[in-house]
């Protein structure tokens, strides 16, 4: 029986052109603003813009600019663990998971450290592991100067700050939420680099807009955060701040309105891992030494650059409403705790669990390495058979190139 | 920097350079061309050439700016055809353009989006110049081209802005958004040409025609590399 003309095998090829290029003038003219809904959907936050989590009875858990998915989670301020399980709109629901016990990521020396910046008694000689815990559960031991710094273990002195969001501002003291060109997050990341430098770290703050706050900023800023990568730091800061109301962020720290901070973790990248364990020790070393500080941990969708250096993380200061002071307190007393999460005190505890984490995303790379591999061999063969033909061919190829280098025959 | 973190940086690396390799090696550039490209990258990210100085500053890096960019010229300028070279320009044109107005139109917070924006401008700049250039050489050079001329037209917006500006084109060297665009585009070309040519085999019309002139092997279907 013939085929029907308007089905030959013979069309499909064309068939799948016009395909190809129905959508390519799709996405070309949706660019151009003329199909907006399509590419804007996601962007319609306001109001309210921030996203409420609650847990699974309805009861508040906390609160973020950021757009929500299930599967992402969020690590409380009380270190319970979280999984988005559902959203709605504005709304996301919650799953407890865990709870967590940060302690485990310090190590002695991390102890001491705190100890020492906090000008409690430690008692602790230089290079001895145990010496310090002994001394202090006997009571014994004398203050230390308070801002003695940690002693300096790690090679590198460095910290980064740059600012991927440079219009983000503080509605109370600039009138705006957004400044373009003189965000308040500068005066933040100033504070932060400051205290740094006290500590006896060296700050590199970059200082450079990376505006307008669209769609490319985070390619802008990638610039900036390899170069601050180049430079071998301890760590790399993006400081952004969050949306939302104040009262969400401010705590009485020290009997001061500070605000508090969250630490955002982007999942698609290969090395959250190892980012999420220093945003992690990064949480512990601050709930020791400021609790209530470290507002939470979220590990969202996204890379935000920080694929780029294993501990390369965004903080989130403040929201709008609260005041720039405010928000330099935090990131303030944030610096204290950057040292010795960090590694600058001493060997970390982390080290172990960055290292498991970036072998787990090795495996990960190289299978999907292979799998892309053999659907291009598949693709471009077309058969399984040829597919194996064409990488024995290669391999024998590369063996016998080898075999000559070396001499062999 | 741990070990784990280090050896996932290192396989990732070359794995990364492999692929960039296969890709230049796709373009009729010799292996040893083709390396000596992967080499001036690596070696160009280093080096930053300001072209224009502050307050609307402009920085291009070797590595991730000038080497995809001459590249680009290279191939454009070495096609077979004029029509083949007209339609590679239009591509790069046209990728420019879409670069650009998707960067506006995309949410700004990478979360929002099902994937990393960052690898939207490759594939689209891929697709329009697969179908408007019509070869793998095309899609480099809107890939590589179109990034950078969304660069500067981020540039050239700065001059309606009241605060001093910085455009730095290719600045993350050969991890740039120009290279990935560029590698993306050509892997997008490639798949889009051996699906197409797969679906062109089976059918009649193909499986009748007289085979005068095989594809070389490594050849994509358009011939033109």
């Amino acid at each position: 029986m013939p085929v029907p003309s308007s089905t030959r095998p013979g069309d499909y090829a064309t068939r799948l052109q016009k395909a190809l290029l129905a959508v390519a003038w799709a996405l070309f003219f949706s660019t151009c603003g003329l199909l907006p809904g399509v590419a804007r959907a996601e962007e319609e936050l306001a109001p309210p813009r921030y996203v409420a989590v609650v847990d699974e009875t309805g009861r508040p858990v906390s609160s973020t600019c950021h757009i929500l998915r299930p599967g992402d989670e969020l690590l409380t301020s009380d270190n319970r663990r979280y999984r988005i399980v559902r959203v709605e709109k504005y709304r996301a629901v919650a799953r407890l998971v865990a709870q967590e016990n940060l302690d485990t990521l310090l190590s002695p020396e991390d102890e001491e450290a705190i100890a020492r910046l906090l000008g409690e008694p430690t008692g602790a000689t230089p290079g001895s592991r145990w010496s310090g815990w002994w001394r202090r559960l006997r009571g014994i031991g004398q203050p230390a100067p308070a801002a003695t710094p940690a002693p300096a273990q790690a090679a590198s002195r460095v910290v980064g700050i740059y600012h991927t969001h440079s219009d983000e501002s503080y509605e109370p003291t600039q009138g705006a939420a957004s400044v373009e060109g003189k965000g308040g997050v500068f005066a933040v990341g100033a504070s932060l680099a400051a205290r740094l430098k006290e500590k006896g770290i060296t700050p590199i703050h970059d200082k450079n807009l990376y505006l307008p706050h669209d769609g490319r900023a985070y390619e802008r800023s990638r610039r900036g955060a390899v170069a601050l990568a180049a430079s071998r730091p301890l760590a790399i800061l993006d400081v952004h701040r969050d949306s939302g109301p104040a009262e969400e962020y401010l705590r009485d720290i020290g009997g001061q309105p500070t605000s508090q901070v969250t630490i955002v973790i982007g999942r698609q990248n290969p090395q959250a891992s190892a980012n999420a364990s220093f945003a992690e020790r990064l949480k512990a070393v601050a709930d020791r030494m400021y609790p209530g500080l470290v507002r939470g941990i979220l590990y969202v969708s996204g890379k935000f650059n920080q694929d780029v250096h294993p501990r390369n993380i965004l903080i989130e200061v403040g929201t709008e409403k609260v005041t720039q002071e405010q928000a330099q307190r935090g990131a303030t007393l944030l610096a204290d705790a950057i040292p010795v999460a960090a590694g600058a005190a001493g060997p970390a505890v982390g080290a172990g669990r960055e290292a498991a984490g970036a072998l787990r995303a090795l495996w990960w790379v190289l299978g999907l390495t292979g799998l892309l591999g053999a659907a291009y061999l598949w693709l471009s063969t077309g058969s399984w058979e040829e597919a194996r033909r064409r990488l024995e061919r290669w391999l024998g190829e590369v063996t016998l190139r080898g075999g000559r280098r070396y001499g062999r025959k | 920097m741990p070990w784990g973190p280090l050896l996932l940086l290192a396989v990732a690396v070359l794995i990364y350079l492999g692929a960039a390799h296969r890709v230049l090696d796709r373009m009729r550039l010799t292996d040893r061309a083709a390396l000596v490209v992967l080499l001036l990258m690596a070696a160009g990210s280093l080096v930053n050439f300001r072209l224009v100085p502050p307050p609307r500053e402009l920085v291009i890096n070797a590595g991730g700016g000038l080497v995809p960019l001459g590249v680009s010229v290279y191939l454009l300028a070495t096609t077979d055809t004029a029509g083949e070279r007209g339609r590679g320009t239009l591509a790069a044109l046209l990728a420019g353009g879409a670069v650009y107005l998707l960067g506006r139109i995309l949410p700004p917070e990478e979360q929002t989006m099902w994937m990393d924006p960052a690898y939207v401008f490759g594939p689209v700049a891929g697709l329009i110049a697969y179908l408007v250039g019509r070869s793998r050489r095309a899609a480099f050079a809107a890939g590589a081209t179109g990034t950078i001329l969304a660069d500067l037209g981020h540039w050239a917006e700065g001059f309606v802005r009241p605060y001093p500006t910085r455009t730095w084109v290719g600045g993350a060297g050969a991890f740039d958004a120009v290279v990935i665009a560029a590698l993306l585009a050509v892997g997008l070309a490639e798949l889009a040409g051996e699906v197409r040519e797969r679906v062109a085999a089976r059918s009649p019309s193909a499986a009748a025609a007289p085979a005068d002139h095989p594809r070389p092997p490594g050849e994509g279907p358009e011939g033109s590399g």
